[in-house]
């Protein structure tokens, strides 16, 4: 055993095998540590990535609320937001209006789970950009843009954080008949439509005839006195001059004048307006049947005191004659002159005043103020759609655009109360059955119509029939009536009671201050038109 | 000349491996371990997200349906819409739930939240995972359905 020992020689130290464990080992410590490196950067990645989306849902949060405060009292004359929305806009304007804003639910989830230890800041809106609609300083468009930004501290020096930016559409619209036709009962965009030609012809006449029945009394009372003695009975001359002399022959000249033949607008203030009145054309007509008559007879008396000049009887005949031929222009002048009220409101220059406005009528117009917009559809009729959204929302404000090419709209039934501040505009026919009979002091409801309009019953509402309406004589607008023409003065019979109420003020294209701002709503677009995140 | 290992050498080196191989393995499947919660995590999250954003772009009366102010299950309607969970997501997964909360705020403003839970295999009941998203959410016309008095003479 010692030979043995002596043969093989001792080793000294540690044997490799530790070696090579040691070396395994660190070997795996080495990429034990890379991965719990790498894993740890990931997670921290993941983590900072984590942190950053929830601090998105939480900006979008404020922003949310931001929105829903401008939307919610946008039309609150309580807020400040009220006037900041409808302040007037001028075509070189470009400056951002900041809109009064807070959000203090999105505050409290910023101190609850999961954002506790988030903060957010910079919470606002704005209308970045604004447009007029049509020359109006105070109908217009643009964007409100609402903005936060939320963020957490992850370090000293580290935060991650989310920015968040929306824009929605704007629109301020007037929600009552458009200025000035609001300031009528009966308004009559084109008036030539009523016969004008022969309506001067005939108040030409008529003046000229009243002018000739002067000469001619003069003539009689002065061949009258030169044969006083011989008059018959003896006495009644002095009588007959004094009746000579109470033939009532207005001098009406310088009240009426000329209706323009190619241009005319013609309204009426009046409380309350008789349709079959303004159908001038049938009133020149009987006017013209009863002239015939009663210058037939007057120049049969005008014949028989020419025979008998001296026979106080003939005269008296003759004077009956002469103050019917007479009350009748004079009574066909004077309701001329509920014509000429228009000719003569501002000095004789009405049309240029008026038709400056009548582009507000025009389709174009309602098109782009639309606040929602409903298309007939199979399977889905504009009525059905109207009611679905009267009773998603309960009120109805702002102006609803109506495709209808097919079918009329029926106003009756469920949507025989339309209620708010509401313009119904149609691209179809309509039809109105006591709309709005038990309509309450906040409820104003325009109806304009691109198809046929025809009313039954007490309607209150303000009607503008682009294309003719039909009022019966049973029916009743409560509001007012704004016209294209008078063309089928036919279709026009029942009764106009003006409603104050459709009255919005007074403006002008320069300044606005004279509008009521209550008749004003402001609606916001339902979804973002852009929507953006910076980090 | 001898060519084996001795056995204290051996004893040494089984020992120095008993003692150190421990932490080192522990160090490396700790890693996994960590990015396995992470993306359990991002996937909660993003599923979360995706499904308030359904929620968001819905009608106003689909939130309105939902029962108020208490948890009931995310409507099937949006759970087949919302980014689909990775198949072994939901069987790996013990008691994995989703759930949408509807609480009413002000006059058309609503806070949703929808919460994920999920246990990790191997892991008890109390040691479940969540995650929470909590989001304010508005009636788009709410401001139009309101009762306005225009009054006249008020002019600014």
């Amino acid at each position: 055993m010692t030979r043995l020992r002596r043969l093989i020689p001792a080793r000294r130290g540690i044997g490799a095998l530790p070696v090579i464990v040691m070396a395994l080992l660190m070997v795996l410590a080495f990429v034990g540590l890379a991965q719990r490196q790498f894993g740890s950067q990931v997670a921290n990645q993941t983590y900072r990535l984590a942190m950053g989306r929830l601090a998105e849902q939480l900006a979008d949060s404020a922003v949310e609320e931001a929105l829903h405060v401008v939307r919610t009292h946008a039309n609150d004359p309580g807020h400040p937001i009220f006037m900041e929305l409808r302040g007037e806009v001028y075509p070189d304007q470009t400056a951002e209006v900041p809109l009064t804003v807070r959000a203090p639910h999105a505050e409290r989830l910023a101190r609850e789970a999961p954002f506790r230890g988030f903060s957010l800041e910079d919470v606002r809106a704005d209308i970045v950009w604004q447009a007029q609609f049509s020359h109006l300083p105070y109908e217009k468009f643009g964007i409100v843009r609402c903005r936060a930004r939320a963020g957490i501290r992850l370090g000293l020096a580290e935060k991650v954080a989310r920015t968040v930016e929306t824009g929605v559409d704007l629109k301020v619209v007037l929600a009552s008949t458009p200025r000035p036709f609001d300031q009528t009962t009966v308004y009559i965009q084109d008036g030539t439509s009523l016969g004008t030609a022969r309506s001067n012809r005939r108040m030409e006449e008529a003046l000229k005839s009243l002018e000739a029945f002067g000469a001619e009394r003069t003539e009689l009372t002065r061949r009258l006195e030169a044969r006083k003695a011989q008059v018959a009975p003896a006495g009644s001359a002095t009588a007959l001059l004094v009746e000579y002399g109470q033939v009532d022959l207005p001098s009406l000249g310088p009240l009426v004048h000329r209706m323009d033949e190619d241009r005319l607008v013609l309204f009426r203030v009046q409380d309350r307006v008789e349709l079959k009145e303004l159908d001038l054309g049938s009133a020149v007509a009987r006017y013209e049947a009863d002239l015939e008559r009663v210058d037939r007879k007057l120049a049969s008396e005008r014949q028989s005191l020419e025979a008998a000049f001296d026979d106080a009887a003939r005269h008296r005949d003759y004077l009956a004659a002469l103050r019917e031929a007479a009350s009748k222009r004079t009574r066909f002048l004077q309701w001329l002159l509920g014509f000429q009220n228009a000719t003569s409101e501002f000095g004789g220059d009405s049309y240029e005043r008026l038709a400056e406005f009548h582009y507000k009528l025009e389709l174009v117009e309602w098109k782009r103020k639309a606040f929602h917009h409903i298309k007939e559809a199979p399977g889905a009729s504009a009525k059905a759609q109207l009611e679905a959204l009267m009773a998603r929302l309960g009120r109805l404000n702002g102006v609803v655009w109506v495709e209808n090419p097919t079918e009329t709209l029926e106003l009756d039934g469920r949507l025989s109360e339309l209620k708010g501040l509401l313009i119904l505009v149609t691209s179809g026919a309509v039809r109105l059955s006591g709309t709005n009979r038990g309509a309450g002091p906040n409820d104003l409801l325009t109806v304009v119509a691109f198809g046929r309009m025809s009313v039954d019953g007490d309607v209150r509402a303000s009607l503008v029939p682009r294309a003719g309406v039909v009022v019966p004589p049973s029916a009743t607008i409560h509001g007012n009536l704004v016209l294209r023409d008078a063309a089928d003065a036919t279709a026009l019979q029942g009764a106009v009671k003006r409603d104050p109420r459709y009255y919005s003020g007074r403006t002008t294209a320069e300044d606005a201050s004279g509008a009521y701002p209550d008749y004003y709503l402001c609606g916001l677009g339902p979804r973002p038109v852009y929507r953006e995140v910076e980090r | 000349m001898r060519r084996a290992f001795t056995a204290v050498e051996v004893l040494v080196s089984v020992a120095i491996l008993a003692i150190a191989l421990v932490p080192v393995l522990s160090m490396l499947t700790s890693g996994t371990k960590e990015s396995a919660y992470g993306e359990y995590h991002m996937i909660a999250q993003t599923r979360a997200e995706t499904i308030m954003q359904l929620l968001a772009c819905r009608d106003w009366q689909a939130w309105e349906n939902l029962p108020k102010g208490v948890a009931s299950p995310v409507p099937e309607a949006l759970t087949t819409l919302a980014v689909e969970l990775p198949e072994d997501f939901r069987t790996r997964l013990a008691g994995f739930e989703e759930t949408v909360t509807c609480t009413p705020i002000d006059n058309g403003l609503v806070e949703l939240s929808v919460e994920l839970a999920w246990l990790l295999p191997g892991e008890g009941a109390q040691q479940s995972h969540q995650f929470r998203l909590r989001r304010l959410l508005a009636k788009p016309d709410a401001g139009l359905a309101a009762d306005y008095a225009p009054r006249q003479g008020s002019a600014p």
